[in-house]
C-alpha cells in the first residue's frame, strides 16, 4: 500500500502530464520525475485465455481472429447468467465514466438505475462526464487521491503506466490464463482487446471491447452502379477509374470527402504499416517508409485531378451528411457508423470496399483497428471486495441473448421497453432513463446486428474478406509515455504536412523534411520506448 | 424694391442650394442606395446564421441529408429537437439551478467587487497598493485546474453550488473598472458626507452606489452572462447530474450525442445538428430576454469605465 500513498510532489508528478495535456500548461510537469517504468509491456504478462461464451449460439458465430459474430433477430429465448447478485454485499460502487449521451435523471429518480442496483445487489454511485471533457475530471479525480471503486482510464490520459501501477488493483491474479473462468463473460473478452491492460507485468484493468474491422472505406453502391463503374476496384488505377467516373463538378458530385481517411486507403494498398513495423526488435514508424510517402503523393495527384469536394482541405465538412445526399460518393468511416447511416439514410444504397493490392492480385492487407476502447481499473483494496468488483464487470460483459444484456441496453420490459416485430421498442420513459453509461465501464464484445440480414451479411461478407489477414500493431500492447503525452504535438506536424502537399502548397519531398520534425518531437523517443519495452 | 430680375436669381438660387435634411446636405441616390446595399449585407450577415440556427433546429434528417448539415428554410418544421432536450426535466432543472447560480453569483458579485473596488479606490486606506497589485496579477496567471479543484476538496464544496457561485465571485477586470468609477466620484461630495459624519459604510451605500447604478449594471451583467455559461467548473466540482446547470447539460447534447440515426423501431432520435442548433436557441434565450432591459446601462457604463482610468 505505500506505492498508493501520494506526497505533494507525488501528486504533482502524476497528474503533471495530465494537467498540461488538458490545461496548456507546463508548470506542474516540471515539478517531478516519474520513477516508474514509463513503459508497459505485454511480454510477460500472461492474459486471460479466450473462452467464447456458449449460453446463446449467433446466426454467425464469431471467429479466432476477429470476425465478429452476427444476429439476424434478438433472440427469442434469452438465457439468464446470473442466479445470484453479483455485488450482494457490496454497498456502495463508486464509478467513474464518460458519456456520450444527455445526462440521464440521478437514481433517485431513475426506475432503470434502481433496477440495476437491484440487480447487482449494491448501489452503484456513477459519476459521468461527457466524453469531451473526460481527461480534465479524471485529472482532477486522480489529484485528489481518491480513485471510485472502478474507473475509466482514458488512453489519452498521459503518465498511465504510473497511475496505474501505484492506485490500480494488478488483477493478474484474478484473470491471468484459465483463473478468467471464474469470470465466464470476461473470458469472453477477445486477447486484442486485453493487450492495453499490460503495464509493468501486470494486468491494471478490463478492456472494454471493440471490433478490429476499424475503419472501413464505404461507397455509395446505388451511386456507382448508376454509372457503370466497378464498386471492387482491383488495383489502385481501377480504384482511380472509379473516382474519376464518380466525380461530376458541374453536378456538385465528388468522389472523396475527408484528405486523412484516403492517404490511409490508398497507404492500405501500398502496403502500409499499422503505425509501427518491427523487424529484430527495431521499430519503423509508418511514416518512415516509402509507402506512407508515396501515399501522401498519390493522394495529392488525386487531389490535383479533382477528385475530392472543394471544401475538404478545411476538414469542417459534414462529410456524412454529404456521404447520405450523394455529394460525396465515398467516405472512411468507423465500422459502427455503417448501421448508423444506414438507419440515417434510408434512400442510400451504402456498401464497403475493401482495399485491393495498389498493383493488383487480391485484397491488401488492412491495418486492424483499436480493439478495445478503454480500459477500466479497479481501486486497490482487499482481494475479496476486488473479486466481487470483477463479478460485477462480469455481469456488466454479459452478452446479447442474456436477461442481463436486454435489460441493461433496454431497461425492464413492459416499463422501459416492448417488443414489437421481434425488436425492442423504447417507451418514453425508456428514452430517458435508459441512458446511464453502463457500457462505458464494461462491454460485451460487439456484434453485427440485429438488423436487416442483408446489412448482417454485408458486414460479415467484408470482415471475412479483410479481417483474417489484418495488420496488427507490433506497439499493441506496449506503452510508450512519450507517445502519449507528445501524441499532439506529433501529430500536428504530419496532418500540416499531409495537407501542406495534398492541397500542393509544398512538394512530395517535404514528406522527408516532415517526418525529421515528427523524429525531434517524440517519434524517436517513443521508437526507444518501443523497443526498451519489447526488449525487456 | 424687389425686381423681377432680382426675384428671379433669387428663386435660381434656391433651385441650386442642395436640399436639407435635419440641416445637413441630403445625399445623393445613388450613394444612398449603396449605402442600403452595404448595410442590408450587414444585416443580412448577422441574421442569416442566426435563421440558419433558428431553421437547422426545427429540420428533420432528410431535409439535413438534402443540405448537406444545415438547412436555410425548414419546409416541414419539426419540434422533435426541442422534445428530446425537455424531455425527462434534466434540461428545465437545469435551467432552474442556473437561473439560482446566476442570480445569487452575480448579486455576490456585484457586492464584493463594489467593496473591493471602494477599499482599492481610496487612496490613504491601509495597503491598497499591494493589495491592488494582488487583484491585478490575478489576471495575468491563473492557479490552474488540479491545484483550484483541490482547494475546492479541501473546503469541502465538492457537489455543492457554491464550488460554482464562489471561485467566479471577484473578477480582477471587473474591480479595475468599478475603482476606476469610484475614483473619479469629485472628493467634494465625499468631504461633504464626512463632515456630516458618514463613515465608510455609509459614503458607500448612500453616496458612491446610488452614483454608481451604471457601472455596478455592467459587473452584473458581465458576472451573470459568464455564470450563465460557465460549464468547466460545474464539470470538476459537481458529479450529482441533478445538480448540473444548464450550459453543462446541454453540452453533453452539443458535444458528445454523435447519434445520428438508430436501428431501433420506434426511437426515432433527432439529427445532431438540430439538437445542436435547439441548444443554441434553448441557452440564448434568457439572456436574450435580460439584456434589452440592462442594455442602456450597460452601454453606458462600459463607456463610463473605458475613459476614466
Amino acid at each position: 500500500m505505500a506505492n498508493s500513498a501520494l506526497t505533494r510532489r507525488r501528486f504533482l508528478t502524476l497528474t503533471g502530464g495530465a494537467a498540461a495535456a488538458v490545461a496548456g500548461s507546463g508548470l506542474l510537469a516540471a515539478c517531478g520525475t516519474s520513477t516508474t517504468p514509463t513503459t508497459g509491456g505485454a511480454g510477460s504478462v500472461t492474459f486471460p485465455e479466450y473462452a467464447p461464451a456458449t449460453l446463446v449460439k449467433p446466426d454467425l458465430p464469431a471467429t479466432a481472429d476477429g470476425v465478429m459474430a452476427g444476429f439476424y433477430e434478438y433472440p427469442a429465448n434469452l438465457a439468464t447468467a446470473f442466479t445470484s447478485k453479483p455485488g450482494e454485499g457490496l454497498g456502495n460502487v463508486t464509478v467513474l465514466t464518460n458519456m456520450f449521451n444527455p445526462v440521464p435523471p440521478s437514481a433517485g429518480s431513475n426506475a432503470y438505475w434502481q433496477e440495476v442496483n437491484n440487480r447487482l445487489g449494491a448501489t452503484l454511485d456513477i459519476t459521468m462526464t461527457p466524453s469531451a471533457d473526460y481527461l480534465s475530471k479524471l485529472s482532477t479525480i486522480i489529484a485528489g487521491g481518491q480513485l471510485p471503486d472502478l474507473t475509466l482510464i482514458s488512453s489519452k490520459l498521459a503518465h498511465r503506466a504510473d497511475v496505474l501501477t501505484r492506485m490500480c488493483a494488478d488483477l493478474s491474479e484474478f484473470v491471468s490464463g484459465s483463473a478468467v473462468k471464474d469470470y465466464p463473460f470476461l473470458a469472453n473478452i477477445p486477447r486484442d482487446a486485453w493487450l492495453p491492460t499490460a503495464y509493468g507485468g501486470g494486468i491494471y484493468g478490463v478492456p472494454i471491447p471493440r471490433g478490429i474491422a476499424g475503419t472501413i472505406f464505404f461507397s455509395r453502391n446505388d451511386l456507382i452502379r448508376a454509372r457503370s463503374l466497378n464498386n471492387a476496384p482491383a488495383s489502385y488505377a481501377e480504384f482511380v477509374t472509379l473516382a474519376e467516373g464518380l466525380t461530376d463538378a458541374k453536378a456538385n458530385r465528388w468522389a472523396f470527402g475527408g484528405i486523412k481517411r484516403v492517404i490511409v486507403f490508398v497507404g492500405t494498398m501500398l502496403g502500409v504499416p499499422n503505425t509501427w513495423k518491427a523487424e529484430g526488435g527495431k521499430f519503423v514508424s509508418e511514416f518512415e517508409t516509402e509507402q506512407r510517402k508515396e501515399a501522401v503523393a498519390r493522394t495529392a495527384e488525386l487531389y490535383k485531378k479533382g477528385l475530392f469536394h472543394p471544401d475538404s482541405l478545411g476538414g469542417k465538412l459534414q462529410v456524412r451528411d454529404l456521404f447520405g445526399n450523394g455529394t460525396i460518393a465515398l467516405h472512411g468511416d468507423g465500422y459502427a457508423a455503417w448501421d448508423t447511416m444506414a438507419a440515417a439514410y434510408k434512400a442510400a444504397e451504402i456498401g464497403a470496399m475493401p482495399a485491393p493490392k495498389a498493383e493488383g492480385g487480391g485484397i491488401a492487407q488492412h491495418p486492424a483497428g483499436a480493439a478495445a476502447f478503454a480500459i477500466t481499473a479497479v481501486k486497490k483494496g482487499d482481494k475479496a471486495r476486488i473479486k466481487q468488483l470483477l463479478k460485477i464487470c462480469d455481469w456488466l460483459a454479459a452478452p446479447l441473448g442474456t436477461t442481463e444484456y436486454m435489460f441493461r441496453k433496454f431497461g425492464i420490459e413492459g416499463t422501459h421497453y416492448t417488443m414489437q416485430n421481434g425488436k425492442p421498442v423504447l417507451t418514453d420513459k425508456g428514452k430517458v432513463e435508459v441512458k446511464l453509461p453502463l457500457e462505458y465501464v464494461i462491454d460485451a464484445p460487439p456484434v453485427l446486428g440485429p438488423g436487416d440480414k442483408a446489412r448482417v451479411d454485408a458486414q460479415r461478407a467484408y470482415q471475412e474478406k479483410v479481417v483474417p489477414t489484418m495488420l496488427r500493431s507490433p506497439a499493441d500492447g506496449l506503452y510508450s509515455a512519450t507517445a502519449v503525452d507528445k501524441a499532439g504535438e506529433m501529430s500536428k506536424i504530419i496532418d500540416a504536412a499531409e495537407l501542406d502537399i495534398v492541397s500542393g502548397r509544398k512538394p512530395a519531398a517535404y514528406w522527408d523534411e516532415a517526418v525529421a520534425a515528427w523524429k525531434k518531437a517524440g517519434g524517436d523517443a517513443a521508437r526507444a520506448e518501443y523497443e526498451k519495452a519489447v526488449s525487456s | 424694391m424687389v425686381t423681377l430680375a432680382s426675384r428671379s436669381r433669387s428663386v435660381r438660387r434656391t433651385a441650386n442650394k442642395p436640399k436639407l435634411v435635419n440641416g445637413a446636405p441630403a445625399p445623393n441616390p445613388v450613394v444612398r442606395a449603396l449605402k442600403g446595399i452595404v448595410l442590408l449585407i450587414c444585416c443580412a450577415a448577422v441574421a442569416i446564421p442566426f435563421i440558419g440556427v433558428i431553421s437547422t433546429s426545427l429540420a428533420d434528417q432528410d431535409q439535413i441529408t438534402k443540405a448537406g448539415g444545415y438547412v436555410l428554410w425548414p419546409s416541414h418544421p419539426s419540434f422533435d429537437a426541442y422534445a428530446a432536450i425537455f424531455r425527462g426535466g434534466a434540461v428545465t432543472r437545469a435551467t432552474l439551478v442556473s437561473i439560482g447560480i446566476t442570480l445569487v453569483g452575480s448579486l455576490l458579485s456585484m457586492a464584493v467587487v463594489a467593496l473591493l473596488a471602494y477599499s482599492l479606490s481610496r487612496p490613504g486606506s491601509f495597503g491598497h497598493r499591494p493589495l491592488l497589485m494582488l487583484v491585478l496579477i490575478t489576471m495575468l496567471f491563473n492557479a490552474g485546474m488540479i491545484p483550484n479543484y483541490l482547494l475546492i476538496k479541501q473546503l469541502g464544496l465538492i457537489d455543492s453550488w457554491w464550488a460554482l457561485i464562489l471561485p467566479p465571485v471577484v473578477s480582477a477586470f471587473q474591480v479595475i473598472i468599478v475603482r476606476a468609477f469610484f475614483m473619479e466620484v469629485p472628493r467634494e461630495i465625499i468631504d461633504a458626507a464626512r463632515i456630516d459624519g458618514a463613515g465608510e459604510l455609509q459614503i458607500l451605500t448612500r453616496i458612491m452606489l446610488p452614483l454608481s447604478k451604471a457601472v455596478l449594471a455592467v459587473v452584473g451583467l458581465f458576472q451573470a452572462v459568464a455564470y450563465w455559461s460557465a460549464f468547466f467548473n460545474a464539470l470538476l466540482y459537481i458529479n450529482d447530474p441533478d445538480k448540473w446547470p444548464l450550459s453543462l447539460v446541454l453540452r453533453t447534447y452539443v458535444v458528445d450525442n454523435t447519434a445520428i440515426g438508430t436501428d431501433l423501431p420506434g426511437e426515432v432520435v433527432p439529427p445532431q445538428q438540430s439538437l445542436q442548433m435547439a441548444i443554441l436557441v434553448v441557452s440564448l434565450v434568457p439572456i436574450c430576454l435580460v439584456y434589452p432591459f440592462l442594455q442602456k446601462h450597460f452601454a453606458k457604463g462600459v463607456v463610463v469605465g473605458a475613459v476614466k482610468g
